[in-house]
């Protein structure tokens, strides 16, 4: 079974609905012969995969589409094994190296330098380089990207890095400079409406615009969620019941409402409630820097206009707090004991 | 090394050495020195074992055996000696660790062979030696009183008379079972545990028990304990399996063959010395073999097993004695509070049984400590009166008053007993450790003339002990800590001393506080970083309003994130680091904690009490519960199935969906549209993965969180409902805070 999101992923730069000036770009590029290293970021269901993947193919041909997967053995320096699973094809290899956490840079190394130093033997080949893609580039820890800065200099003649990130904050300034900046930004509500009724096409179903639209706005222009959201709309009834509110995934219902029960009530013992849901949420591997955006995002929307700052700034905050700490339900906790004493406050003010 | 001690290891070594004296014919000129060194290191190791455990019972076992080495008349010395030749013809180019081997070896050869031969009679002997010996004044110096003046009758016991008749019983219906195992229910009596914090009288108990019954001690004497030079030159992990292979050995010795009856197993019982006398026997393990290594452990464990199982007629009932200790990581794992691991099932601690945790479901496996067969009896800390008791006993009998019970103490000596008894947390041993060294300190200021000082007295009038000024304590008390709540207590409660009191260096109008926070977090039981877990659990209880919650909670969340910085690697700093966080948490809690309880002030009710009790329900963090259900939750997207059943191809990779996209945003909409779709072929293919990804996204399922509302899928016509979750004990009663506080 395979999902319609899967299914009908553009394969090439050509079938590429939006972005078309960045489209075009991507196709000279590769085909100038050479690929500088790239980065791309951009927010999420906006289309930097799809994109990478058309590129490969692009300069590569269909061969950069058969993958495989293999398991790879790296040791640390602390003798410790870590299993990684590594996709590949002849021309490229993808890896995501926040599996190894704190080991990122060894695998890193190991794993570049193990490429770079192997010429490409495959003949049919028009290129000499390989490509190392790297997903979710900004969980790389300050130790691997210094890594990486080194090795994509030193090995520029056979090997290119492709760098996928949501944003080019967490990426050290060095390696930015090294890599042409990739900026996919998210579709708006018309390209998502324009997508969506190309895959209800392709299913031969129709999709009511103001359905589409709806679906759109409320998957936040994430063209993968949106897609998703479809299909699981068409499951649940069709035709479309249009006056069905589209669901949002249970934990980020669950987070509203946590976010909407420090509304309510500013006690320490309300405090408590929240730290259970916090938990709960945490342990069903929602990353704490989503919950904590999460939950400011709804409570700037719910507040007054002299609070959207003020939460803002907390947020952003103890956002910081989260990246340098360790253990996510403290700064969690904080943040909204912080926001309650606030609004609290601001609530006694205008009382 | 000095020469003096150099040269008293050459003279202990000449004399009785005949080891070493060989291995010095047989040194090469040139290696002359380095060996010297080893040898004079085993040597003193000797000179250490010869002062240290005069007294103790293992001396006698190593005299006895070297007489019995020689002739080689055990199979342990036997084989032991096979090895050594086998070593020795490796050749002289391997001389030097043959030499090793064979000096490490030596200590083996003694003490692979427990007393099993007629031990109490000696020991028995030994005791009442020394006791006279002291009045004919024998010098002393260099034995610790708690083994000198160990009780030999159950009366001298520091123990409650419960508790030891509980032993008692079961050592008469066990010893009775194993001579005619034909009664009823008679298949119990396999293995007694005696658990109980270090000093609480436990081994004590059961030679004095054993004693008064007459029955034979079989004890288990850990080889490596004495091979300590012997491990950092061998493979330490030959040496482990090596000692668990012992020690099954021994059981299976001890369980075939009885102790030599060279004599009536007691003068006092009547037995006559048949068949039936001799099987008046008893199995003892006090020295556990290392079990935190986990070979070590296991095999330890499975040792255990096959013995519960041997029939009581065919084998000897055994006694373990495990000595509770309270450490950090035991407190990290996840039965939460430290000393509660017994609590919790062995279960519970399956995911992280890497740790050391010394309570006797550690030791022994659960299911022989579950089973009928085994017995456990827990002994409690001594109570300070009882501590005193025996303190005073102890000077009774230095006094060579014995049993009159005339003495008096003066006020010094009572209050030095009183300070120790009091400073020594139940421990019987170190308190008469302490008065040893407080008497001491006092009788070599005093030089000739103490002796002669108590004799007089005790001819004419009252025994004075400590006229002169014996220390009122006994000297440096022991490190002590806190139990986990009681330092809990003192911060969470924060009481402040009366306003304007002097010293107040508050800088508010409120007086200073009453316990140091830094005192306090010297003494936490638990890791630092453990410690501010607990605080962080329970301090919203604590407060009022919502600001002084805020504000504590900021400088958690500081503490937090100067402790363990991310990505930075903080090295030996990594302590000092956390020793700031805990400071910064707790010192910020305290100073913001507005409503604080004046000292003394016992009766107002703990603020959002949930009942209007004093006594505060401690929650144990929630943090450790979370993460493990984290992990568990986040191992089904390693799982290559997923990918599989996602359609996702054969890697979530491939489909360039890391964890985080597929947990955020593919598979709470998947879980929506796949049972509509394929419901049957994706049960079929893997129901289990299946289940466990409807788990990760089922947000709010969790019991803590169902206010919220579990949502339900429902597979075709499968009932795919969640389990409930039975609810964990996340606050402690009042049992569990009793257990702490006696």
């Amino acid at each position: 079974m395979a999902l319609w999101v899967e299914k009908h992923r553009p394969a090439t730069l050509d079938k590429l609905t939006f972005h078309s000036g960045l489209t075009d770009h991507l196709r000279q590029l590769a085909n100038s012969g050479d690929l500088p290293h790239l980065l791309v970021y951009g927010p999420t269901g906006a289309g930097k995969r799809t994109r990478i993947a058309a590129v490969l193919r692009e300069v590569f041909g269909p061969g950069a589409d058969k993958l495989k997967v293999s398991q790879r053995v790296f040791e640390t320096p602390t003798r410790r094994k870590l299993e990684i699973n590594l996709i590949s094809s002849n021309f490229h290899i993808e890896v995501n190296p926040s599996d190894a956490g704190i080991y990122d840079r060894v695998i890193i190394q190991d794993l570049i330098k193990e490429i770079a130093q192997t010429q490409q033997v495959a003949t049919t080949s028009a290129r000499k380089f390989k490509v190392v893609v790297v997903h979710e580039a900004d969980a790389l820890s300050r130790d691997a990207q210094h890594a990486l800065r080194r090795t994509m200099e030193k090995y520029m003649g056979n090997m290119r890095v492709i760098l996928c990130s949501s944003s080019t904050g967490k990426i050290i300034s060095p390696v930015q400079s090294r890599c042409l900046l990739v900026r996919v930004a998210a579709p708006t509500i018309d390209e998502v409406v324009d997508v969506m009724n190309i895959v209800a096409k392709k299913e031969g179903i129709t999709v009511p615009p103001a359905f589409a639209r709806q679906l759109a706005a409320s998957s936040n222009r994430n063209l993968h969620r949106a897609l998703l959201m479809l299909e699981a709309a068409y499951v649940r009834q069709y035709p479309f019941d249009e006056s069905h509110e589209p669901p949002l995934p249970e934990w980020e219902e669950y987070i509203r409402k946590t976010a909407h029960a420090a509304i309510q009530a500013q006690t320490p013992a309300q405090l408590m409630a929240i730290r259970k849901q916090l938990y709960e949420v945490l342990t069903h591997c929602i990353p704490a820097s989503t919950i904590l955006k999460t939950i400011a995002m709804h409570l700037i929307d719910s507040v007054g206009e002299a609070l959207k700052p003020v939460v803002a700034h907390q947020a952003a905050f103890y956002e910081h707090r989260l990246q340098s700490g360790q253990k996510a339900i403290v700064h969690l906790e904080a943040f909204m004991a912080k926001f309650m004493s606030v609004y609290k406050r601001h609530l006694m003010d205008a009382a | 090394m000095p020469p003096k001690t150099r040269s008293n290891a050459r003279r202990k070594a000449a004399a009785d050495d005949v080891v070493n004296i060989s291995s010095r014919e047989t040194t090469p000129t040139k290696d002359d020195g380095e060996l010297d060194v080893d040898v004079e290191i085993d040597s003193d190791l000797e000179a250490f074992m010869e002062e240290f455990s005069q007294q103790s019972n293992i001396s006698h076992t190593k005299a006895r055996m070297e007489k019995a080495g020689e002739v080689s008349s055990s199979p342990a010395s036997q084989s032991s000696a096979s090895q050594h030749m086998a070593y020795s013809s490796r050749g002289s180019s391997s001389q030097l660790s043959t030499k090793r081997r064979a000096l490490t070896d030596r200590p083996k050869l003694r003490l692979l062979r427990p007393a099993s031969q007629s031990q109490p009679a000696l020991q028995r002997s030994e005791l009442s030696a020394n006791t006279t010996s002291f009045e004919d004044g024998a010098d002393d110096r260099g034995e610790l009183w708690w083994q000198r003046y160990a009780p030999q009758t159950l009366a001298d016991l520091a123990l409650h008379s419960l508790k030891a008749s509980q032993v008692r019983g079961w050592l008469e219906m066990a010893v009775d079972a194993s001579i005619n195992g034909n009664k009823q229910g008679s298949g119990s009596f396999r293995i007694l545990v005696l658990e109980g914090p270090a000093g609480a009288c436990k081994s004590t108990c059961v030679r004095v028990l054993a004693h008064e019954l007459g029955l034979n001690i079989v004890e288990w004497v850990n080889p490596l304990a004495n091979r300590a030079s012997a491990v950092s030159e061998h493979d330490s992990d030959e040496d482990e399996v090596g000692v668990v292979r012992q020690f099954e050995q021994f059981l299976a010795q001890a369980e075939r063959y009885l102790g030599l009856a060279l004599r009536p197993s007691s003068e006092r019982d009547s037995q006559p010395t048949s068949s039936l006398g001799q099987k008046r026997q008893i199995i003892l393990v006090d020295d556990l073999p290392n079990i935190s290594h986990r070979d070590t452990r296991d095999s330890f464990r499975d040792a255990l097993v096959r013995f519960s199982g041997v029939p009581a007629q065919q084998s000897f009932p055994m006694v373990i004695v495990v000595t509770e200790s309270i450490t950090s990581q035991q407190a990290f794992g996840d039965e939460g509070a430290g000393g509660m691991g017994r609590r919790f099932r062995e279960t519970d601690r399956a995911a992280n049984s890497d740790i050391a945790v010394w309570s006797a479901v550690d030791v022994i496996p659960s299911a022989v400590y579950n089973s009928r067969f085994c017995q456990s009896i827990k002994f409690n800390p001594v109570a300070p009166t009882i501590v005193a008791k025996g303190l005073r006993r102890i000077l009774q009998i230095r006094s060579g008053l014995g049993d009159q019970k005339t003495i008096k103490f003066s006020p010094a000596t009572t209050a030095a007993i009183k300070a120790i008894s009091d400073e020594c947390q139940g421990d019987l041993r170190s308190a008469v450790t302490m008065l040893q060294l407080s008497l001491a300190s006092y009788s070599s200021a005093i030089p000739s003339s103490g002796k002669e000082k108590r004799k007089r007295g005790s001819t004419a009038n009252p025994v004075c002990i400590g006229k002169k000024g014996a220390p009122a304590s006994a000297g440096e008390p022991r490190r002590v800590s806190l139990d986990l709540f009681h330092a809990l207590g003192k911060v969470l409660y924060a009481k402040r001393e009366v306003p304007n009191a002097p010293n107040d260096n508050s800088g508010l109008s409120r007086g200073r506080l009453e316990s140091d926070p830094d005192e306090v977090l010297d003494k936490t039981p638990v890791d630092l970083s453990m410690f501010g877990l607990y605080v962080h659990e329970n301090y919203a209880d604590f407060c009022t309003s919502i600001d002084e919650v805020a504000q504590s909670a900021e400088f958690f969340s500081e503490a937090d994130s100067l402790t363990c910085g991310g990505h930075r690697y903080l090295g030996a700093a990594a302590g000092i680091a956390d020793a700031y966080g805990a400071l910064l948490s707790v010192r910020g809690f305290m100073h913001y904690k507005a409503h604080p309880r004046l000292a003394g002030d016992a009766d107002s009710v703990r603020v959002g009490s949930q009942h209007g009790r004093g006594m505060a329900a401690f929650r144990k963090p929630q943090f450790f519960d979370s993460y493990k259900r984290r992990v568990a939750h986040a191992r089904v997207l390693d799982d290559p199935d997923t990918a599989e059943i996602l359609g996702f191809g054969k890697s979530l990779l491939s489909a360039g969906a890391t964890p985080r996209v597929l947990v955020q945003d593919v598979l709470p909409f998947w879980v929506r549209i796949a049972p509509m779709r394929e419901a049957s072929w994706v049960q079929q293919r893997n129901p289990g993965v299946y289940q466990r990804l409807i788990e990760l996204v089922a947000v709010g399922s969790h019991k803590s969180g169902a206010t919220l509302g579990a949502p339900h899928y429902s597979l075709g016509s499968t009932h795919l409902a969640l389990p409930p979750v039975p609810e964990e004990k996340l606050v402690l009663s009042d049992d569990d805070i009793e257990e702490f506080s006696d």
